[in-house]
C-alpha cells in the first residue's frame, strides 16, 4: 500500500535525480529542503525511507552519497556527457551515466592491473572499446553489504 | 584472474565492457522517471539472464 508519505519519498528521489542531472553535482540536505519547501526532517526521513530500499547509499552525516549510478563525491571515474558531467561510482556506472540520460559520454579511467588509462565510450548507443574486460569484486547478492567496496 | 586473485579479489567475476553496456541499460533502465522503483528480485534475475550473466557470481538468491 503507498501512502502519501511514500509518495513523497519517491517524489524527492525523482526530484534529486533531476537536479543532479542537471546540476552536475547530487543535490545537498539542505538544497532538498529549499527546493522542495520541507524541513529537513522531512528531507532525513525520505532519504532514510530510500536508503532502506537500496535506493540510495546515505553518508554517515545523513548525506547522500550515491544515487546510482552518480556518485556525490569525487571518485576515479567522471564521465563527460552530451549533457554535463558527473562522478560514477564505478566503471560499470560510468557506463551507465550516458546509457540514462541517452546521450553520448566518455570516461577516461585507469586500469588497476596495467595503469594504462582507458577511454569508455558510450556513442549512438555502442560501448568501447571492445574487448575491455571490467572487474566486478563482490557477488550480485552481496552488492550492498558493503557498497563502497563494490 | 590472478592478478585479481592476489589483490584479495578471489570471488571477482570479468565482465566485457559490452556485457556492462547492456546490463546499464537493464539494470538502470528508467532511473531518471518519476515512476522508477527498485527491481523486483524477479526483474533483477531477468536483467541479469537476458545480459547473458549466469553463474554462481550472478545468483541473487
Amino acid at each position: 500500500m503507498t501512502t502519501p508519505w511514500d509518495d513523497f519519498a519517491w517524489r524527492l528521489r525523482g526530484h534529486l535525480y533531476r537536479c543532479t542531472r542537471d546540476n552536475g553535482a547530487v543535490p545537498t540536505r539542505a538544497e532538498l529542503s529549499a527546493d522542495l519547501r520541507v524541513t529537513a526532517d522531512e528531507v532525513d526521513e525520505a532519504l532514510r525511507f530510500l536508503a532502506d530500499r537500496y535506493v540510495l547509499a546515505l553518508d554517515e552525516a545523513g548525506e547522500v552519497w550515491m544515487a546510482h549510478p552518480f556518485s556525490a563525491v569525487p571518485t576515479p571515474y567522471r564521465a563527460e556527457t552530451g549533457i554535463g558531467d558527473y562522478w560514477a561510482n564505478c566503471a560499470w556506472d560510468a557506463l551507465a551515466i550516458p546509457i540514462i540520460l541517452n546521450t553520448d559520454g566518455r570516461t577516461r579511467a585507469r586500469c588497476p592491473h596495467s595503469d594504462a588509462v582507458i577511454d569508455m565510450v558510450v556513442a549512438d548507443g555502442r560501448v568501447e572499446p571492445v574487448g575491455t574486460v571490467v572487474l566486478l569484486p563482490v557477488p550480485a547478492r552481496n552488492f550492498w553489504d558493503d557498497i563502497g567496496f563494490t | 584472474m590472478a592478478w585479481a586473485a592476489g589483490q584479495g579479489l578471489d570471488s571477482a567475476a570479468a565482465v566485457s565492457i559490452e556485457t556492462l553496456g547492456e546490463l546499464s541499460r537493464g539494470w538502470y533502465g528508467g532511473r531518471m522517471s518519476d515512476e522508477w522503483r527498485p527491481l523486483s528480485l524477479a526483474a533483477k534475475k531477468a536483467v541479469l539472464r537476458s545480459a547473458g550473466l549466469r553463474g554462481e557470481f550472478w545468483e541473487m538468491g
